[in-house]
């Protein structure tokens, strides 16, 4: 398979994080790590659809730093990551005379339903300033790409 | 993922898991400009009756194009 093909993968292993001390951003509880493939199914301007932990989840690598974002778009729920491409976008501002400038490069996701375009590093909807999408931790341990998160809560 | 919630404060709406409200997907923030909880509330209603169709499963379905 192509490493810039989107179809949702299985992850290859799954963790929990209390075992190496890993806590989720705020703190408050532990998150599961889900390996989900080699640095090399990932190479630098790809992008890939992952299933973890019963979600699909968009996996990019833009040069050499992880982004994961949930595959489902805010306006109509479409899957968000399985754009083909990830590019950059058009912004024309009064520093630049009103002209377009093409800005973010390699950092904007399309989605492919109905375009609505997405910073991917930040989640920032670029049409929408109100509109943010969840990042998910990321990282590379030993090799292989690692996404957290945070481990469900207990049935009451 | 499971059916979707909207989770809301005087600042923002936050579509999450219904079943662990502390596993956001989307934020909305509220401004006058922009309503947050009608988009959070749309986002909810599609995903929602998309996992009770009966084709909500299918690789077809799920990679449809849009209405």
């Amino acid at each position: 398979m192509r490493a810039d093909e989107t179809t949702a993968t299985q992850p290859r292993g799954t963790r929990d994080a209390s075992q190496n001390g890993r806590q989720n951003g705020d703190g408050k509880r532990a998150t599961r790590d889900h390996v989900v493939g080699p640095v090399s199914e990932f190479p630098d301007g790809s992008h890939r659809v992952v299933d973890v932990g019963g979600r699909q989840i968009g996996v990019f690598n833009i040069g050499g730093t992880f982004h994961a974002l949930p595959n489902i778009c805010p306006h109509q729920t479409g899957p968000v990551c399985e754009a083909k491409r990830v590019v950059g976008t058009l912004r024309a501002t009064e520093e630049t005379g009103w002209d377009p400038e093409w800005v973010k490069d390699g950092e904007v996701l399309v989605c492919p339903w109905h375009g609505l375009e997405y910073h991917i590093p930040t989640g920032q909807c670029l049409a929408f300033p109100n509109i943010k999408l969840r990042r998910y931790d990321v990282s590379v341990e030993d090799g292989q790409v690692v996404v957290h998160l945070r481990a469900k809560k207990a049935s009451k | 993922m499971g059916p979707l919630a909207v989770d809301e404060d005087d600042e923002r709406c936050l579509v999450v898991d219904a079943g662990d409200e502390e596993d956001w997907v989307v934020r909305f923030d509220k401004s006058d400009e922009f309503p947050a909880r009608e988009w959070a509330d749309n986002m909810v209603t599609v995903y929602n009756h998309r996992l009770r169709s009966p084709q909500a499963g299918s690789e077809a379905a799920r990679r449809a194009a849009p209405p």
